[in-house]
C-alpha cells in the first residue's frame, strides 16, 4: 500500500548529521538508502553546505525535516522561513518536506521547542487553515509529524490521532507517523499505542521516525539519544504489518555514535521490515 | 478577549520562560504518576538546557576560561534578558558576547568578542571576493583612488589581549601554558572558500582596513591612516604591497 500522494517508497534512511557528513559523501557503497536533513541547519547556512547537500544528494535522495515551522502557534507564519524552506526544497530536490504538529513560541519568541497542541476543534480550524497556507507557500503537501508529548490539555476534547486524521482530510496533509513517539506519548499519557497506530490512515503516511528514549520511571523523554528499545521495534513491526511498507528512518542526534552503530540500528530496521513482508504475504 | 487558543498558548510559553507553572496548572491535565508541575518542568528545564547549549557551541573556549558554574549562571541570565526570537538556533548565540562585555572580566571579554566574531563570520553573507584582475596593472593613481568595500562578514578586532593566541594554544589543548598578559594585537576575522580565516594585522593594516570599510579611497585611507599613526609611515611603506596582497589572497574585500 503506497502513500496517496504518489510520494516514493525510499527504503531506510538516516539523519545527515555533521560528524557523518564525510561519510555521506565520500563512502561509494554506504548502506543507506536516503538522508534526513534538518531543515534549519542550512536553509541560512553559507554556499558550501548548499554543495555539499547537492554532493551528497547525486548518491542518496534527500528529505527536508523542519523544526521551526510552529504550525500551531497563533503567531503569523513566518512569510521569511517559508520563503527559505522553499528555496532549499527546490535547489536539492527534496523528496518530500516535514515538520511537527506543535508550536514554538508566541509573542514572536521562539523557544526551540516542540511545544504541544490542545487536540480540540477550535486549534483543528486554526492549524487546518495555517496547513494550507504552508502548502499554498510551498507548492507541495506538507508533511506533519505526530509530536512526543509530556502534558495534555484539560481543553482537548479528542486524541491525538484522531485530530491528526482529521487535519490530514481537513487539508490534504501528509503524515510522518513517528513510532517511537507514539510509544512515548502513551506511556506518558496512558493511552494505548496499537489503537492510535490502527486510527491513523495508512495512504496518508509518507515516512517513518525511529528513536531512542530515556526512560525516568514516571515519565519517558524522546531524546534520541541512543537505540531503539525492543517496545519500539515492535511497534515499528505492527505498524508495518497494518500499514505496509513506509520509508524509514532513524534518528539519533545527541551523543551521536560511529557510523557503524547507526548502520546497525537501520539493518534492524530492515529486518524487522523483511519479517512484516513475510508475515503479510 | 482572548480566544480560548491564544490565551492558552501565551499562558503556557509565559510559564515556560518564566520558569513559574502557577497560572499554566489549571490547564494540564492530572497525571497520577506525573505531577503537573513535574509535567511543566520537563519544557521549562529544556527550554534552557537548549539554548545553553547552542551558547556553549559558539562559546567553547569563554566557557572553559570562565568556569561551568559561572558560564552557566551567565548563560541563564542571557537567557532570561532576551528570550529567543529568530526561526535558526544558530542564530541565538550572536549577542551573547556584547551581553558578556561588562559581567566577565576583561580577558573572558575579549575572547567572547573573537569566539562571537568567528561563530558571525561563519553564518554571515559573503557575497564573492573582489577578483585579482581588478587591481592588475592599475596606475598608483587609479589604486589610490579605488574604494575597496570589505567583505559581507568580516570582522576587524582590536584586542588589549592576546587572545587569538590564547584560542590557538585551547584548540591545541595548550591553553593552560598561554600567555594571558596585556598585549594589543589585531586581527580580521572573515569566511573564504567557506574556511574561517583569522589573520593577524599589524597595527597600521588594522586601521587601513577599518578606513576602506568606511567606504574611503585607498588614497583617503592611507592619508587618514598616517595623520592617525604618524610614526608608521616606514611599516606602511614596506609592508604596504604585501598587506593588499595577502589581503586579496584572502578575499578580503568583496565585488
Amino acid at each position: 500500500m503506497g502513500n496517496r500522494f504518489g510520494l516514493p517508497y525510499l527504503g531506510f534512511g538516516l539523519g545527515l548529521r555533521a560528524p557523518h557528513y564525510d561519510d555521506a559523501l565520500r563512502q561509494e557503497h554506504l548502506p543507506v538508502d536516503w538522508f534526513e536533513i534538518i531543515s534549519e541547519n542550512f536553509i541560512e547556512a553559507h554556499p558550501g553546505y548548499w554543495e555539499f547537500l547537492q554532493d551528497v544528494r547525486r548518491r542518496h535522495p534527500l528529505v527536508m525535516h523542519g523544526v521551526s515551522l510552529s504550525i500551531g502557534s497563533v503567531d503569523p507564519l513566518n512569510a521569511d522561513y517559508l520563503a527559505k524552506l522553499k528555496k532549499l526544497a527546490e535547489a536539492i530536490r527534496a523528496a518530500w518536506v516535514s515538520d511537527h504538529l506543535c508550536w514554538t513560541g508566541v509573542h514572536g519568541r521562539n523557544t526551540h521547542d516542540l511545544l504541544p497542541v490542545p487536540y480540540s476543534e477550535e486549534a483543528l480550524r486554526h492549524i487546518a487553515g495555517r496547513v494550507r497556507q504552508v502548502q499554498e507557500a510551498l507548492g507541495r503537501p506538507l508533511v506533519l509529524e505526530n509530536p512526543s508529548s509530556y502534558v495534555e490539555f484539560t481543553t482537548s476534547s479528542m486524541p491525538e490521532w484522531e485530530f491528526l486524521g482529521r487535519l490530514a482530510e481537513l487539508t490534504g496533509c501528509g503524515l510522518l507517523l513517528d513510532v517511537n513517539n507514539v510509544y512515548v506519548s502513551a506511556f506518558n499519557h496512558g493511552f494505548d499505542a496499537r489503537r492510535y497506530i490502527d486510527a491513523i490512515p495508512a495512504d496518508r503516511i509518507v515516512q517513518i521516525h525511529l528513536a531512542g528514549h530515556q526512560h525516568h520511571g514516571t515519565h519517558i523523554i524522546d531524546t534520541h539519544d541512543r537505540e531503539v528499545i525492543g517496545e519500539v521495534w515492535a511497534l515499528y513491526a505492527y505498524t508495518l504489518q497494518r500499514k505496509g511498507e513506509i520509508s524509514t528512518m532513524v534518528e539519533w542526534d545527541e551523543h551521536i555514535p560511529e557510523l557503524s552503530v547507526l548502520l546497525a540500528e537501520l539493518e534492524k530496521a530492515r529486518q524487522a521490515a523483511g519479517a512484516a513482508r513475510k508475515a503479510a504475504a | 478577549m482572548k480566544p480560548p487558543l491564544a490565551a492558552l498558548l501565551e499562558t503556557f510559553h509565559d510559564g515556560i520562560l518564566a520558569d513559574d507553572a502557577a497560572a499554566t496548572l489549571p490547564h494540564l491535565r492530572v497525571n497520577p504518576r506525573l505531577p503537573r508541575e513535574a509535567q511543566l518542568r520537563v519544557y521549562s528545564e529544556g527550554y534552557r538546557v537548549r539554548l545553553i547549549q547552542a551558547v556553549r557551541t559558539d562559546y567553547p573556549a569563554f566557557a572553559e576560561i570562565l568556569g561551568e558554574a559561572s558560564f552557566q549562571a551567565l548563560a541563564l541570565d542571557y537567557i532570561a534578558a532576551h528570550p529567543p526570537a529568530h526561526f535558526n538556533l544558530d542564530r541565538y548565540p550572536h549577542g551573547f558576547a556584547a551581553y558578556a562585555q561588562t559581567r566577565v572580566p576583561p580577558f573572558a571579554a575579549e575572547l567572547a568578542r573573537l569566539e562571537g566574531a568567528i561563530a558571525e563570520a561563519f553564518m554571515a553573507e559573503a557575497g564573492a571576493p573582489l577578483p585579482p584582475a581588478a587591481l592588475a596593472g592599475l596606475s598608483p593613481e587609479a589604486f589610490g583612488a579605488l574604494r575597496l568595500p570589505l567583505r559581507g562578514g568580516v570582522r576587524l578586532l582590536a584586542f588589549a589581549y592576546p587572545v587569538h593566541a590564547w584560542l590557538e594554544a585551547q584548540r591545541e589543548g595548550k591553553s593552560a601554558a598561554a600567555n594571558m598578559e596585556e598585549k594589543p594585537n589585531w586581527l580580521c576575522v572573515h569566511r573564504h572558500r567557506n574556511e574561517i580565516r583569522r589573520t593577524p594585522l599589524a597595527a597600521p593594516a588594522f586601521a587601513l582596513l577599518m578606513q576602506l570599510g568606511q567606504g574611503l579611497s585607498v588614497a583617503e585611507a592611507l592619508d587618514e591612516v598616517l595623520a592617525q599613526q604618524p610614526d608608521a609611515a616606514a611599516d606602511i611603506a614596506a609592508g604596504l604591497q604585501s598587506w593588499f596582497a595577502e589581503w586579496m589572497a584572502l578575499g578580503v574585500f568583496g565585488e
